[in-house]
């Protein structure tokens, strides 16, 4: 089974259009598909904003897990798949087959954890070809376990076009980079990789951030790489760029984190892109144990517009915002609601 | 077990909820960890996966791009593997369960949340928050008063007038008062062979209008069926719709019982307002018929909308918002206005209404129904409104024609001897706001307060019965402003507590300003700002100047001048086609509407 996560880089940036335009495509290809999502999704006005949002429609035959309350308020008619142990402020999620189509909110796993949970069970207990992970406001944590991401963007984020595209060629950037090389790595625990006698050991790594000599003292210019398990911030990075330069002078070396989120969450994204061309200067490269795809930029002119004390619908020029992502980004931009999307679905599909 | 929590201020204003959580799981033996509210998100999640929380409760209010910001910290939680060994819950005003599951929280806690339900959730206990009912009981508006008046030199007058009225009224009938006969066997048939020939009867003293909407279904404009399909609908709403956290208005038992009216035109509409109106705590409502239904001889029957203002009273219609309604919530039918008034009255107490809207005088003067006809027709509305133990409330709009207010409360003191002659129960209901002639003449100049307490103070002095100022209080000091509206409703309110009146008839901050069917936020707006000023002034009071003491004396001497004026007359009737109890030059009319159609039995 494939899964295919939705991430937003803010709220109203045509998450759920996107997902809905590939539940038709899915559906249409004949697919046996799999629906959740992360937060809360397919109610009829925004929690935030109170604008009117696209809603979720579910054909029959589609797997959803979505929590209890959600189910007990649908219109679609639904048989029991698979209870879950995952709790959400709307109850336990459940794993339901449509009987007859309709609208469904989905609210699902809101932690990795609990959506791996449901991937196996919807694995073992409906046999999907395909899971879709439907995403929440910025959230992304969860789709880090998932093969492929469609990154959502829009002016919901920012009115500034240029500004947005330079964001995504960062993102761009940030899962351009590539999967370790090294196995057996357990994540929860920081190592790094030396060679002593024409040999390769595995040592653990004491990372004490908050006492400077610790690192200084562990690495040398024999250390071909290090793994580092905990969440790190951009001036976390910084500190270990600097020391461990220091200690290597012009030797390369490795730096394994868990997930390209990990990056994503460390800070601002005008600070992780001078990082990383710091990074690059103090010649570290940048690897990651597990990282989804990213597959394509969907993107959305529209954002709600606070006047008043009201938010009302307004959008961008859309053929302005559309030609500046397509000429700065390599991955396929597509706006769901223009143009030709077909390409979009078959860059999903080609697996 | 106790549980270990840390508990997250991001928000260095609003965090006083977090406070209060705090010190009460602190209390049921907890330990807990209060942070600065000036960390970062990443300082936050760092002191979270270094220590070991069972919980980490957030408090934050939400403004623009907060939810990213809050969407984001939860990642970093997730990804530090904190989510793994602590529950994340969120706490702030607008936090809802579904925004809670957007933002990706475990939990989440709202205004309408309590501390016992956080501390449920924390030690794993469940708590039932549903299906709470109203939890209160029906109150009694006029038991506890004997109606005995104080001022002898009125009781005596008002004893002479209602004595003469009475006695006028013997041997006179009209069709309003045979119909609600005839009525009241229609009801009680076993068949449709009983029934028919009395509707027969019925319908000979009937204008065509309501004939032909009863036995064609005919109906005048705007006016049709319910559809079984909405009543299906409306009664699975009513069946599922237990108020969650119901709120109390009163802040003490010595605060007055709050009504509203309704008569949207749509009984279905009437009943879904209710039912939100009820969870705010509202005591009681008054259904409000179409201005049309006063004109014509006999009722409509069935459960129907009206698309216009006003509330068809049919018999269906009365018992469809009663049963809809909580059975603490007290339900008052207005039947004085024009030619149905004892029928209306036996309709709402064979429905199961709690009180009838009955004022012989207001109903001549302001309300367009010939005063011989009224005073016969409400002769009778009493008897029933007495039969069916239903108190009745008399309000004193005629007021708001331009009756000076002394001639008003003369009116309602003869509808309560009345009353009491009948073996009723009646209440008194003087205007309580700004009324015309009270604005000409300057009474309000200095403050809204002196003369608006002084109609009560009067009323007290006089007689010992209910008093429930309306109609609605505040009329004539909103405006379209719905913050302004909601101020004055709630100062008059705080008045009237101030007061110690029984109840109080409020509007919806855009009564005045609809341009149709006031909308349900806009009643939501009094309510809320009473109960707040309920609580604010709690048992202090309002105080009223020196004025109002000599405005009270004024008003005592002016009303037993009226009373004097009326008693002087053969009888009431002569005396409200006189102009005793208002005039032309007030702007008060006698109505026309039945005029030569009672006769003696």
């Amino acid at each position: 089974m494939i899964t295919i996560g939705v991430i937003g880089t803010a709220k109203n940036t045509g998450k759920t259009t996107t997902l809905s335009f590939l539940m038709k495509g899915f559906h249409n290809s004949g697919s046996n598909l799999a629906v959740t999502g992360i937060g809360y999704d397919g109610e009829e006005v925004d929690n935030i904003t109170l604008l009117p949002k696209p809603r979720l429609y579910f054909e029959k035959d589609t797997i959803i897990a979505t929590s209890e309350q959600c189910l007990k308020n649908s219109e679609a008619n639904y048989e029991l798949i698979a209870e879950t142990s995952v709790d959400t402020p709307l109850g336990k999620v459940f794993i339901v087959r449509i009987t007859k189509p309709g609208m469904i909110v989905l609210a699902g796993p809101n932690r990795m954890v609990a959506l791996k949970e449901i991937i196996e069970l919807i694995k073992t207990e409906a046999g999907c070809d395909v899971l879709l992970v439907d995403g929440s406001l910025n959230r992304m944590s969860p789709m880090t376990i998932l093969d492929k991401l469609v990154f959502t963007t829009g002016a919901s984020r920012s009115v500034n076009i240029k500004k947005l595209a330079n964001e995504m060629l960062l993102i761009e950037k940030i899962f351009s980079f590539p999967l370790t090389n090294y196995t057996n790595i357990d994540p929860n625990i920081s190592f790094f990789f030396k060679v002593e006698n024409g040999k390769t050991i595995i040592k653990k790594l004491h990372l004490d951030l908050n006492n400077s000599p610790a690192i200084e003292t562990q690495i040398s210019n024999d250390v071909k790489a290090l793994y580092i398990s905990s969440l790190l911030s951009v001036q976390d990075f910084n500190d270990i760029i600097k020391k461990i330069k220091k200690n290597i002078g012009e030797s390369k070396v490795e730096l394994i984190i868990h997930s390209p989120i990990m990056l994503l969450l460390s800070g601002d994204f005008s600070l992780i892109s001078i990082m990383l061309e710091r990074m690059s200067y103090a010649g570290i490269n940048l690897t990651y144990l597990q990282k989804p795809e990213l597959s394509a930029v969907t993107i959305n002119p529209f954002y709600p517009k606070l006047e008043n004390y009201h938010y009302t619908p307004s959008y961008v020029d859309k053929e302005a915002f559309e030609s500046e992502m397509v000429s700065v980004l390599e991955s396929p931009v597509y706006n769901i609601k223009e143009g030709d999307n077909q390409k979009f679905f078959e860059a999903l599909t080609d697996y | 077990m106790p549980k270990r929590i840390l508990c997250v201020p991001f928000d260095p204003v609003h965090d006083v909820g977090i406070k209060i959580i705090r010190s009460e799981l602190d209390k049921h033996g907890h330990n807990t960890v209060l942070l600065s509210p000036d960390l970062t998100p990443e300082a936050v999640v760092k002191i979270a996966a270094e220590g070991e929380y069972d919980f980490i409760l957030v408090s934050r209010t939400l403004g623009y791009g907060v939810a990213e910001l809050l969407a984001r910290f939860v990642d970093l939680l997730d990804v530090a593997g904190v989510r793994e060994k602590s529950k994340v819950v969120i706490g702030g005003k607008p936090i809802t369960p579904e925004l809670a599951a957007e933002l990706g929280f475990d939990k989440g806690f709202g205004e309408h949340s309590t501390i016992d339900e956080v501390v449920a959730y924390i030690e794993g206990r469940e708590i039932s928050v549903t299906a709470t009912g109203l939890n209160r009981t029906k109150k009694d508006i006029a038991s506890k008063y004997d109606y005995e008046f104080k001022n002898k030199e009125i009781g005596r007058l008002l004893d002479s007038i209602t004595d003469k009225l009475l006695k006028w009224a013997e041997d006179k009938t009209s069709p309003g008062v045979e119909r609600a006969k005839i009525q009241a066997e229609i009801l009680a048939a076993g068949n449709d062979q009983q029934r028919k020939p009395l509707l027969d009867k019925y319908y000979a003293l009937c204008d065509d209008v309501i004939i032909n909407g009863n036995s064609k279904k005919v109906f005048t404009k705007g006016v049709r069926e319910v559809s079984e399909k909405e009543l299906h609908n409306l009664n699975n709403f009513v069946h599922d719709s237990h108020p969650i956290n119901p709120v109390k208005i009163q802040y003490n038992d010595g605060q007055p019982l709050l009504f509203k009216f309704l008569g949207s035109g749509c009984p279905l509409m009437d009943i879904m307002h209710a039912k939100v109106c009820e969870r705010y705590g509202i005591d009681g409502f008054l259904l409000i018929n179409p201005s049309w239904e006063a004109r014509y001889e006999g009722l409509l029957q069935g459960c129907l909308a009206h698309e216009n203002d006003g509330t068809i009273t049919s018999f269906e219609n009365i018992r469809l918002m009663k049963q809809s309604l909580d059975p603490s919530t007290l339900l008052t039918v207005r039947a004085h206005r024009g030619l149905n008034t004892p029928e209306t009255v036996l309709l709402a107490g064979e429905a199961g209404a709690n009180l009838a809207k009955i004022n012989l005088v207001y109903g001549s003067l302001g309300a367009g129904t010939d005063p011989v006809r009224l005073a016969v027709d409400g002769i009778e509305a009493i008897r029933l409104a007495a039969k069916y133990k239903m108190p009745f409330d008399i309000p004193g709009n005629d007021e708001l024609s331009g009756v000076p207010a002394w001639k008003s409360l003369a009116g309602l003191l003869i509808n309560v001897m009345l009353g009491v002659k009948l073996g009723a129960q009646p209440i008194l209901k003087p205007l309580f706001c700004y009324g015309p002639h009270i604005v000409i003449n300057g009474m309000m100049s200095q403050n809204f307060i002196d003369y608006n307490a002084a109609k009560i103070l009067a009323l007290k002095e006089i007689v010992n019965s209910p008093i429930w100022p309306g109609e609605p209080i505040a009329f004539m000091t909103q405006s379209e402003e719905r913050v302004q509206s909601a101020n004055a409703n709630s100062y008059h309110a705080s008045l009237a507590a101030s007061l110690n009146v029984d109840a109080i008839t409020v509007a919806s901050t855009d009564e005045a300003y609809s341009r149709g069917p006031i909308c349900i936020t806009s009643r939501i707006d009094t309510i809320r700002a009473i109960t707040d000023a309920f609580r604010f002034v709690g048992n202090a009071k309002f105080e009223p100047t020196t004025q109002a003491g000599l405005f009270t004396e004024e008003l005592i001497n002016k009303i037993t001048g009226t009373l004097r004026e009326v008693n002087s007359k053969p009888d009431l009737t002569e005396a409200i086609y006189k102009g005793c109890l208002g005039n032309k030059e007030d702007g008060a009319y006698p109505g026309t509407f039945g005029n030569g159609t009672v006769k003696t039995k």
